[in-house]
């Protein structure tokens, strides 16, 4: 695995953490989405991440042993987790008893899943840096 | 100085190429911006030729899905290719001053 493959794995999972991110935004953008194209409310979005070769193709002779594992994205599901119910009978979209039916998108649950995916984030760019300068500092051998 | 044009070459293609990934980078929020790229194996070859002008393709890898306004500049990926960039022009102009301090060498009949 040369040096360069380290990079592509640190900046798929840089790419991976921003969709990550982006699919968090949008939970809690419509934390309290009612109404929705399909009908019904707001249906929380989760990433499915999964281990990916990133290396070139076309480089012949490589072992099973030195696939570049990756990250991607591979689906974004919608969670199945029931939907909260609030009793505002003022409301809109309020049933007959007078219950709004809200996403099923929790607020703690996302700020502290937006902290993760930043810390995966930046323990990522360390990972670059890292060997960006191991790279840098091999130049200097013989000096 | 076939070594010494070669690196040239090289050099040359690295420097057109940070001028690519720079114009992806400022472009990242233009609707309808395809990521821009080059393939350097295919480049060295060609730049005996003509060494000022590089084929520059659209990149296939970029943010196929996920972006509505057409753009698709990974940006992740054109910091990380940027990095790598650097990491090489640096090791190519490392190998180019080795070259001309044996050269000095040479010419100074090894009392340096």
């Amino acid at each position: 695995m040369g040096i360069l493959d380290i990079l592509k794995i640190s900046a798929s999972a840089l790419k991976a953490e921003r969709t990550r991110m982006e699919i968090t935004s949008s939970n809690l953008a419509n934390i309290h989405t009612t109404r929705t194209d399909e009908g019904g409310p707001y249906k929380k979005k989760e990433v499915v991440f999964t281990a990916s070769d990133v290396s070139e193709g076309q480089r012949f002779g490589r072992m099973l042993s030195d696939r570049v594992n990756g990250v991607k994205v591979d689906e974004i599901k919608e969670s199945t987790r029931g939907f909260e119910k609030v009793h505002d009978p003022g409301h809109p979209d309020a049933d007959k008893e007078g219950y709004v039916t809200y996403p099923n998108v929790n607020l703690m649950e996302e700020m502290t899943d937006m902290i993760a995916a930043t810390r995966a984030y930046e323990a990522n760019i360390n990972a670059i840096n890292t060997t960006k300068q191991m790279f840098l500092k091999a130049l200097e051998i013989g000096k | 100085m076939e070594v010494t044009n070669l690196l040239e070459r090289a050099l040359n293609i690295r420097a057109q190429y940070h001028k690519i990934l720079s114009g992806n980078i400022a472009n990242v929020e233009t609707p309808n911006y395809k990521e821009k790229d080059i393939d350097f194996q295919i480049e060295i070859q060609r730049s005996i030729g003509n060494p000022n002008n590089v084929e520059i393709r659209e990149s296939n890898d970029g943010d196929v899905i996920g972006s509505i306004d057409g753009n698709t500049v990974n940006m992740e990926n054109q910091i990380v290719k940027m990095t790598e960039n650097h990491m090489l022009f640096t090791s190519l102009v490392q190998v180019i001053s080795k070259k001309f301090s044996m050269m000095r060498y040479v010419i100074s009949e090894g009392r340096r």
